[in-house]
């Protein structure tokens, strides 16, 4: 397993000789054994920004402190180019969160009652909704305005792992991993930085997500 | 002659250093003066204390400062992120207090501001609301909360706040109906407009600073990389009163440099000499900037529609230097001509003079600020016309001036037509006259907005935005009264119930109160008697959790906030001071003296009867119903009221003055008939061509008397030499042509303000000098002895019988 941190800045690198050696002899053992070739954020990212639009059904399970049993809610998500993203889940919950631009809209059917707030006055709730709709619209500047990207995994199977950089969203959230195929995400793992822990199941519900992973043809011969 | 010579050198030259002292200092005055646009400084001072504060809010109430934003053009995406990209740029502008394309939502630090505070705001803060039934029913709306994506959001407050007290806060707190939303902004319900929504720091009638904050508006949205091919639609109050006055300064401008050039034209033909004309412009401009300096000086500051109506009044000086430079024969030194008619000229700036005395006894500011321009202006350029022309080196300049009117133009021809004309002339007025008193009822026009230079389309727009965006009645408000701030807000919170039966019948779409951000002391202890002792409150809460999977003792910090406020935990206005609430506050809650006010806005009032019944009529009562116009409206017919008594006390004066000067009842009946044959003919036309009299015409035909008093003056004085009755002619001619080419070009202005003017003063300047011509004795040599026995000065009959 390959596993590479990318800094969202050019940093002062310590060591940038090592650095490089890393990747060379990582390079060089892949050529040997023949390996999948470990996947990069931007062939991540281009893959995910291929698509105009994704569908999928999610079921997530919540392990909250303050509760003594699992949570569990079902719904749907929805995320069209550029930055629409819709979240709804199913009832007891009833609700229907909207993202469009910088507005946050929340309704609750069944109540009748919406609230909405703008992302950039409520940064928190910014950098959850970025988790999923920078890494779905491809956007790694957004990404990295909010967190410490890592990557693992190939395209066949990657692992995203985002952790806060703002100490006020840091003192909400430990981390977000999400993990997927191609440009499906196939499971979000939110774990709160009071020790909650959500993790959301998703199945995608568009015929080109699960079947495309278009990197497969960058293999070295 | 020689004793004149040999004792005009060294005063000549005091006189010409005292002109140019003077001079500097008002120029030094003016120079440092305030010139106030706010155009409620014109109205009274000495009204009661609830005009005061409809003053106030139509100076400064939110409705006042409100800019309506809609961005047209483009497609719905395009238009979206205009939006987003202005309310942006606009958010961190000095220039206003709150901007809004989406949202009323408070910000994340007031939120936490109002928190302690939860269960003294909340009106769910009931003993009900407590129980063990309540609090189970609210933990399941919780836990599905928890489950749902607002979720972590929710988690954090949740052991503090079970019962989402907070949340009941916030939405009692936004208002009750918001615009449409499209990609997250406020759009029209049709979607063609995204809106959004400013409030100035600046006052709604301060138009420098709404000129200024619609220019930041414009230029955030030329600034925004997606504006292009969008359009920007502004309104709003303030909006239109920089716009107004945009537009009446630029008509303005551009007129009177027509105007200027015009006059200009014709008294080069007169003269043929670029000195006399110079000349002739010296009294007037030293008038005005004394007239200013001297407005400046006792007032503090000047208005600007002082100096623009000043400048009109004192308009009747130009005239001072065409008597004295036409008047003057040939070969006749400029000095002995000044003396000679010195006597009538006299007459006619006294006349003015004390005309405008009568403008300072006015409650009105503004009023007595004309007042003091107009009669410090009048009197500066009657002297420098006087004792300064005389001393410049005019003597020989314009030798080849016109002599005489062409003949068709020849007042003296008027003349000649005798007693029919004069017949026709006095049955003419008298119809006028008849015409006036049948028309009284409708005589005026108290309605502002009549005289606003704003579009009918652009006031439909004001409307539909207004509506579209659910912002605060521009015209009705409820203000509630008391000797306290404890009673006021008692009195909002007793008015609620009402209010919400009418937004539920729909006469009214809502409504704002105050005490929703600060509950009155009662309110509060109330709220406080509501909430259960923490032995109860623990018990409870445990019931509540059975069935629920909440681990005991979430809820720790709930019943420690609870009993923290059952202890006596108060909500003052100073708590909310920092937050945009404390704004708000100070917005809608005024003491005056005594007394407290709140002011109450109303949002969609469909039914103002409806809403008005709510009131008690009267000054003094605890509730009273604005009618914004209407007291407006009131306001200005006061105003009228009062000049209109004013102009009739400074016609009085005239009167007297001319009497004074002539001594003969006869003479000055002959002076002041054509007058005011001219002024009722005058309005008479006014009237039959479908207008309604404003201000305006009030203040035009002041000017109007002022000018005609002159014209009969000189018309009437005994000139036994044909030649020098002509040059009275030709001079009254020429002056009459001056000011009739000056506001002729006003009156094709399409702004109402300075159309009133133009047309006013020009109809009454061409009646006054018919008049004058028809019914004055100077052109009647045998009418002429009538007045030729009013005193003249020993030494000027002297000059006469010598010449």
């Amino acid at each position: 397993m390959t596993l590479f941190r990318v800094e969202a800045r050019p940093r002062v690198c310590p060591m940038p000789t090592r650095y490089m050696l890393v990747r060379t002899v990582l390079a060089g053992s892949l050529l040997w054994t023949g390996v999948a070739q470990a996947l990069t954020l931007p062939e991540l990212l281009s893959a995910m920004s291929a698509l105009p639009e994704q569908r999928a059904e999610f079921d997530e399970q919540k392990h909250l402190a303050m509760l003594d049993k699992p949570l569990h809610a079902s719904g749907t998500l929805l995320y069209r180019r550029p930055d629409f993203l819709e979240q709804r889940t199913n009832p007891p919950a009833d609700e229907i969160m909207t993202v469009a631009g910088d507005r946050l809209t929340i309704t609750w059917p069944s109540r009748q009652e919406r609230r909405t707030l703008s992302l950039s006055a409520n940064p928190v709730a910014w950098a959850f909704v970025e988790s999923i709709r920078a890494t779905l619209a491809g956007d790694r500047a957004a990404l990295e305005r909010f967190y410490w990207v890592t990557l693992s995994g190939e395209m066949s199977h990657w692992s995203l792992t985002l952790e806060p950089r703002a100490s006020g969203v840091a003192s909400y959230v430990k981390s977000i991993t999400l993990s997927g195929k191609g440009s499906s995400i196939e499971q979000v793992d939110v774990l709160e930085a009071n020790g909650d822990r959500s993790l959301m199941d998703i199945k995608s519900l568009s015929e080109q997500g699960p079947n495309q992973t278009p990197n497969q043809t960058h293999r070295t011969p | 002659m020689s004793r004149v010579e040999l004792g005009a050198k060294a005063p000549a030259v005091a006189l010409l250093a005292g002109w140019l002292a003077l001079l500097a200092v008002a120029a030094l005055v003016v120079a440092h003066a305030t010139i106030t646009a706010d155009l409620t400084a014109f109205l009274p001072v000495s009204a009661n204390s609830t005009q005061q504060l409809l003053m106030d809010q139509l100076r400064d109430g939110v409705a006042s400062r409100t800019i309506l934003v809609a961005i047209e053009g483009g497609d719905e995406q395009h238009r979206a992120d205009a939006s987003r990209s202005l309310a942006g740029a606009l958010a961190h502008d000095p220039r206003f207090r709150f901007v809004a394309n989406g949202s009323f939502e408070l910000s994340e630090p007031d939120q936490r501001a109002l928190l302690p505070y939860r269960y003294l705001l909340s009106p769910q803060t009931t003993p009900e609301q407590f129980g063990e039934e309540a609090l189970h029913r609210a933990l399941e709306v919780d836990l599905a909360l928890l489950a749902s994506s607002s979720g972590p959001m929710v988690a954090r407050n949740l052991p503090a706040d079970p019962t989402g007290a907070i949340l009941s806060v916030l939405k009692m707190l936004s208002p009750a109906r918001a615009p449409d939303m499209r990609q997250g902004v406020w759009f029209s319900a049709d979607g063609r407009r995204a809106l959004a929504l400013l409030e100035t720091r600046a006052a709604g009638f301060d138009p420098d600073g709404q000129a200024s904050a619609i220019a930041a508006v414009r230029g955030a949205f030329a600034a925004a990389p997606d504006s292009a091919g969008l359009s920007l639609v502004l309104a709003g109050p303030g909006v239109f009163a920089a716009v107004a006055r945009q537009a009446i300064e630029g008509d303005a401008w551009r007129l009177s440099t027509i105007a200027t050039v015009c006059v200009l034209a014709l008294l080069m033909w007169v003269y043929r000499s670029p000195a006399l004309v110079a000349a002739g412009a010296l009294p007037v401009l030293t008038g005005l900037i004394s007239g200013i300096a001297a407005v400046a000086t006792v007032f503090g500051m000047v208005h600007g529609i002082t100096l623009g109506f000043g400048a009109t009044l004192i308009g009747e000086a130009v005239d001072y230097p065409t008597y004295l430079l036409v008047q003057r024969e040939s070969g006749e030194a400029v000095a002995k001509a000044a003396r000679r008619i010195w006597p009538t000229l006299r007459l006619a700036v006294l006349t003015t003079v004390f005309s405008s005395l009568t403008m300072l006894l006015s409650s009105f500011r503004g009023l007595a600020q004309l007042g003091v321009l107009s009669l410090t202006g009048i009197l500066v350029a009657g002297a420098v016309t006087r004792w300064i022309i005389p001393l410049l080196p005019l003597d020989h300049a314009g030798r080849s001036k016109r002599q005489a009117m062409p003949r068709w133009l020849d007042p003296s021809a008027l003349a000649g037509a005798g007693a029919a004309v004069r017949g026709v002339a006095a049955l003419a007025v008298l119809a006028g006259a008849g015409y006036i008193v049948a028309q009284r009822s409708s005589l005026w026009d108290d309605d502002l907005e009549n005289l606003s230079p704003i579009s009918q389309r652009a006031k439909d727009l004001d409307g539909e935005l207004r509506g579209e965006l659910h912002a605060p009645d521009v015209r009705y408000l409820l203000v509630a009264r008391g000797d306290s701030q404890e009673s006021v807000l008692q009195a909002n919170e007793a008015i609620a119930e009402p209010l919400q039966h009418l937004v539920a019948n729909g006469v009214l779409g809502g409504f704002d109160l105050v005490s929703n951000y600060l509950p009155s002391e009662k309110r509060q202890a109330e709220r406080r008697a509501a909430l259960p002792d923490t032995a109860t409150l623990t018990r409870s809460v445990a019931l509540a959790q059975e069935g629920l999977p909440f681990r005991p003792g979430t809820f720790a910090p709930f019943i420690h906030d609870v009993a923290a406020t059952r202890a006596g935990l108060a909500l003052h206005g100073d708590d909310l001071q920092t937050t945009a609430l404390g704004l708000k506050l100070r917005s809608m809650i005024v003491r005056r003296g005594a007394d407290w006010f709140t002011m109450i806005p109303l949002y969609e009032v469909t039914n103002p009867d409806a809403v008005g019944r709510l009131a008690a009529p009267g000054d003094a009562a605890s509730l009273q119903f604005l009618d914004l116009k209407e007291e407006s409206n009131r306001l200005i017919a006061g105003y009228r009221g009062q000049s209109l008594r004013l102009t009739a006390l400074g016609f009085a004066a005239i009167a007297a003055v001319v009497l004074l000067g002539l001594r003969s009842l006869r003479a000055t009946m002959a002076v002041l008939a054509p007058v005011v044959g001219a002024t009722v003919l005058a309005v008479a036309v006014l009237l039959a061509s479908g207008l309604k009299l404003t201000l305006f015409h009030l203040v035009a035909l002041l000017l109007v008397i002022g000018v005609g008093v002159n014209y009969a003056l000189f018309f009437n004085r005994p000139e036994p030499v044909l030649a020098r009755r002509r040059l009275t002619a030709l001079s009254l001619c020429i002056c009459c042509s001056t000011t009739l080419s000056a506001f002729g070009a006003l009156a094709t202005s399409t702004m109402p303000v300075l159309h009133a003017l133009g047309t006013t003063v020009g109809l009454g300047i061409v009646l006054s000098f018919a008049l004058a011509a028809i019914f004055g004795s100077g052109a009647h040599p045998e009418a002429g002895s009538r007045v030729a026995s009013a005193p003249v000065p020993d030494i000027l009959q002297k000059r006469e019988l010598s010449s």
